[in-house]
């Protein structure tokens, strides 16, 4: 071979040398993969060992994070917080962070971790019954033992957000998510354009919803804006709606597949929102808007009412004094479902292979219940506007948002009847997607029929392989 | 209307149509750049203005908060290495196919050339599953051999059809002297092909720098994320900061817009040999 | 010196790296693109693919999107025929006219060319946005009338991406018959200048016969490369509102990675695939002919 030729073959090797230990040191997933087998059958054949790694005289362990708790995110300063905590108390421990605030990312970066197998040891996936197809395939843990040891948990978090963490009534037993966080969904209004808008109070029905809506137009300003480019936001008006028209016993109905998509009642609340698009009460372009112009627009004054949640509380800091807060109004020929209400909770979930690695799953099983704690859970309240998930954690008012004030007292008086995303009881996950298309469907010209058939339809194929 | 008049008329109309596209084609371009240095109230307030102030936080923020920083590198890194591999196996394929003989020559050649027909989509379901299977992800080796196969068709044809056009008489010279077949393509060949090569090397480059759906399959981890993703990423969560994503926005065109101003000749050519089928 | 080229040793050596890289990882996965085509799987890596015969390519025949999709793509072909080559093949003319400055108009109408189409995609997005540079500009000029939600109307939305589509296109096909004419052999420009053909005479008499090959050839670009659109359409709209704007490939990332069918996802690709030989054939045969005949 010549020298050229050499030459060639040697910068070959190196480039491929250079990426393969790029990769390798980019701590690429399939080197990963590997070296945890090794050191699985490592710690099971060298048994000596296991007493000084008892000590946390640092075996190589990496705790993997993926949750919502990012950049923009109200949770952030309080989950470093709390990583912080746990990295000062086991130095030795890694912990690789992966969070992402964008819910395409997040679910993109879920999925495809699902999909090669390597799924993070905490994730914040949301959702009730539609944890079943990754409970049943190993992808998270069940928690119940881990629970049940750990009486700081069982006794003081709100047994009504751990049942719906248990997921018998969908067939699957055991318990597979902690509640971190409660949220509750409102209408957050601008007092001093409703003032300018001769609005007296806030509405409780929806012929008074009307009325508003109507005042606010004639003083120039857009009811009520949706950024209806993040799906998602149509999707929680229409639980709303669910709720008020048919109670949340409607959305566990629909996802034991009692009940249809394409049942008249639910058929009217897609009509129902369809009417409000028409009426002008979202204004022209909201189809065109995203969630986070959305919020901008409520900031600046240019519409006047906001349906979210009680994240939101953290961002509307600056202006808390002019905001209030009303429930989603109810119907006056449906006054039985009056106190049925939206509650989100969120929740981490741990990953399905720590059955594996009891080790590191005490360390990772004690990083998630930080976040349950009763001190993270005030900060929670405090520095974040979310609900308690524990029943023992007390607040001073002066130290909280008005606004959370104003929605735990809600919380306390007004609501008997709790149900989290309509969507999210139904065993199949790409349910989301599949409302969230219909229903913009629903307002870029089809009917509320054909939406919701193509709901029930494609429903029905996407179950068919599970 | 006499000839002058014509004359004149014709010149203007030119010039007219001309600054037209002009404005149409740059026009974008300017605004990007005039927007990044803007504040977000700015860009929405007063958007066609030329800022008087710069504001470069949103490029802080873009390189901090995006890291489209590490992403450059990233980009950087495949598309050199797949263009080094990219030409380094077609040349060495070429020159089988263009001076060497050997059964079965005209199939291989149509073999290499029919892969120009594939469309990329068409394997990522198997790509997927491949990952899956194989636990490839995040795996930058495997990517870069990936980006180089699908990049072989055109750079294959492109320097087969030019080692064809070479007159064989330097290499047969150098044979009787006694040269090997590995001396002479590497000591006569090669050097001949030089442009052919260049002009792979731009066009390799630029696909790969510009790849989203590949990037997006394969690469999970924020770290190793390439420019088109990280971009992507990067406005999907930041949608309503304007003024960070025309940054990041300026910055990810950096790199293929220089290239284009230094080399404009070559980069055309490059892109354009994709026509000459 | 035949007995070298010969050479069984050297011809592995120089072909099998390329070859086998080649090979494996990009015929390979066409086969098993076909084969995948014939299985049920959801992506997750522990649960089995089940043989379901032809029932993935029954559903995407009659699936209503799917026609939506070939019917998008079809006008994406037509609409960027008859925008992105008339108006690169005029701006060819205009410059080969050689006046001042030329050269450097035609520098800048490549520049679309070498942005990579994410950022294409982002850039546009941001001007079409309701609240837009586009509508403002509208708003501007009193056109209030026309300012839409561009890429979420139901009339507008493919047009438009479609047209922006043509924005990054232009440069492409200008260059190329820009070339081409300056192919044309002076004297065959002075006799037609004698015998009186000047300004659209010229162009349709002389400069078009004369550059018939490399008009065939950016048909034929156009049509292989809108095939495979992703890039634009995904970064735009991702193929919404419900599926309004989907091409093929989108199409196909969707029902693969979002509703998590990858048997239904592989037929696309396939389809895809038949779709680009079918195409690829018939426009190189019409090259072929065409060639003949010169």
């Amino acid at each position: 071979m010549s020298k050229g030729m050499r030459k060639k073959i040697a910068v070959l090797l190196a480039a491929v040398m250079a990426s393969a230990g790029l990769s390798a040191c980019g701590g690429n997933t399939g080197a990963d993969g590997g070296q945890d087998a090794e050191s699985k059958t490592e710690t099971k054949t060298d048994e000596a060992k296991t007493d000084s790694e008892k000590e946390g005289s640092g075996e190589e362990i990496t705790i993997r994070l993926l949750t919502r708790m990012s950049g923009a995110d109200s949770g952030t300063k309080l989950k470093e917080e709390v990583l912080q905590e746990f990295q000062e108390k086991y130095p030795d421990i890694t912990i690789q962070d992966e969070s992402t605030n964008d819910s395409n990312s997040f679910t993109n970066q879920f999925k495809t971790d699902v999909a090669s197998g390597n799924v993070a040891d905490i994730i914040q996936w949301p959702g009730i019954s539609i944890m079943k197809e990754y409970a049943d395939t190993g992808v998270f843990l069940d928690l119940t033992d881990l629970i049940a040891e750990t009486p700081d948990i069982k006794d003081n978090v709100d047994s009504t957000l751990l049942d719906m963490m248990e997921l018998s009534s969908v067939g699957t037993e055991g318990t597979y998510a902690l509640p971190i966080n409660n949220q509750m969904e409102v209408f957050y209004y601008n007092k001093e354009l409703f003032q300018k808008a001769g609005i007296e109070k806030a509405p409780e029905t929806w012929d008074e919803f009307y009325d508003v809506c109507d005042k606010l137009k004639e003083s120039g300003v857009t009811p009520w804006v949706v950024g209806a480019t993040n799906a998602w936001r149509v999707v929680h008006i229409q639980t709303g709606l669910l709720y008020k028209m048919c109670g949340v016993e409607k959305a566990k109905e629909l996802g034991g597949r009692k009940a249809k998509w394409t049942d008249e009642d639910v058929v009217e609340t897609i009509a129902f929102i369809q009417d409000l698009a028409d009426r002008g009460i979202f204004g022209e372009d909201y189809l065109g808007l995203d969630y986070e112009t959305e919020k901008a627009m409520f900031v600046s004054g240019q519409t006047a009412m906001s349906f979210d949640g009680s994240w939101r509380i953290a961002e509307l800091k600056d202006m808390e004094d002019n905001v209030g807060v009303f429930r989603m109004p109810y119907f006056t020929d449906r006054e039985e479902f009056k106190d049925n209400d939206i509650a989100y909770p969120s929740q981490l979930e741990l990953g399905g292979h720590l059955k594996d690695e009891p080790e590191k799953l005490k360390y990772v099983w004690e990083l998630a219940s930080m976040f349950a704690s009763k001190e993270t859970q005030q900060r929670y309240a405090y520095d974040c506007g979310n609900i308690p998930v524990r029943n023992d954690v007390e607040l001073e008012t002066d130290k909280m948002s008005p606004l959370l004030a104003d929605l735990l007292t809600i919380k306390e008086n007004d609501v008997k009847v709790w149900g989290s995303d309509a969507w999210a009881y139904d065993t199949v996950a790409v349910l989301e997607d599949i409302v969230g298309e219909a229903f913009i469907g629903a307002l870029t010209g089809m009917t509320a029929d054909e939406a919701a058939e193509q709901i029930q339809s494609r429903l029905e194929a996407a179950g068919s392989g599970q | 209307m006499n000839d002058h008049t014509r004359k004149i008329t014709k010149k203007i109309i030119l010039y007219l149509v001309s600054f037209f596209f002009l404005f149409i084609f740059i026009y974008p371009l300017y605004f990007v750049i005039i927007s990044s240095i803007k504040t977000n109230t700015e860009i929405f307030t007063s958007p066609f203005k030329f800022p008087s102030e710069f504001h470069f936080e949103n490029y802080k923020t873009a390189i901090e908060i995006g890291n489209i920083g590490r992403q450059f590198l990233n980009s950087m890194f495949l598309a050199i290495v797949t263009l080094v591999l990219t030409a380094l196996a077609a040349s060495m394929v070429s020159f089988a196919i263009s001076r060497l003989r050997f059964k079965g020559q005209g199939a291989v050649r149509v073999y290499f050339v029919m892969g120009m027909m594939v469309p990329i989509q068409s394997i990522i379901v198997p790509l997927a599953w491949a990952i899956n299977n194989f636990d490839i992800r995040d795996n930058y080796l495997i990517l870069i051999l990936l980006f180089t196969a699908s990049h072989m068709p055109l750079a294959t044809f492109i320097i087969t059809g030019s080692m064809n056009s070479l007159p064989t008489s330097l290499e047969e010279a150098a044979i009787i002297d006694g040269c090997s077949i590995y001396k002479v393509f590497t000591r006569i060949v090669l050097p001949l092909v030089k442009p052919a090569i260049a002009t792979v090397g731009i066009f390799v480059f630029m696909y790969t720098w510009n790849d989203l759906l590949v990037s997006m399959v394969f690469i999970g981890k924020a770290e190793l994320r390439t420019i088109s993703v990280g971009l992507l990423n990067f406005v999907g969560a930041r949608k309503s900061d304007y003024g960070a994503l025309m940054a990041a926005i300026f910055i990810a065109i950096l790199p293929p817009l220089t290239m284009y101003l230094v080399l404009q000749e070559n980069v055309v050519k490059g892109l354009t040999s994709g026509a000459n089928k | 010196m035949e007995r070298i080229r010969r050479n069984k040793k050297a011809v592995l050596c120089f072909l099998m790296p390329g070859f086998l890289l080649y090979t494996v990882l990009l015929m390979v996965p066409i086969g098993g693109s076909l084969v995948m085509s014939f299985f049920k799987w959801n992506g997750i890596k522990n649960v089995p693919m089940v043989f379901v015969g032809f029932s993935n390519f029954k559903a995407v025949i009659t699936d209503a999107m799917f026609w939506h999709s070939i019917k998008n793509i079809m006008w994406f072909m037509v609409l960027t025929l008859c925008t992105q080559l008339p108006i690169g093949l005029l701006l060819a003319v205009m410059l080969s006219e050689r006046f001042r400055g030329y050269r450097f108009f035609k520098f800048a109408y490549f520049v679309p060319q070498v942005l990579s189409t994410t950022v294409i995609g982002l850039l546009w997005y941001f001007i079409l946005m309701p609240t837009g540079v586009l509508n403002t500009m509208l708003q501007g000029i009193g056109l209030d009338s026309l300012v839409k939600s561009w890429l979420v109307d139901k009339n507008t939305a493919m047009t438009t991406i479609i047209l922006v589509n043509t924005w990054c296109g232009i440069g492409f096909h200008m260059t190329v018959s820009y070339a081409a004419i300056s192919g044309i052999p002076d004297d065959v420009v002075e006799a037609a200048k004698l015998d009186g053909a000047v300004g659209l005479k010229k162009v349709f008499h002389i400069i078009i016969p004369m550059i018939w090959e490399s008009i065939i050839s950016s048909i034929v670009v156009i049509v292989t490369a809108v095939l495979k659109t992703f890039d634009l359409v995904y970064v735009m709209t991702e193929g919404g509102p419900n599926g309004l704007t989907d091409v093929p490939s989108t199409l196909l990332y969707k029902e693969a990675f979002r509703y998590n069918d990858f048997g239904k996802a592989s037929v696309i690709g396939v389809y895809i695939f038949i779709l680009s030989v079918i195409f690829t054939v018939i426009s190189l045969r019409i090259t072929k002919r065409e060639r003949l005949e010169y």
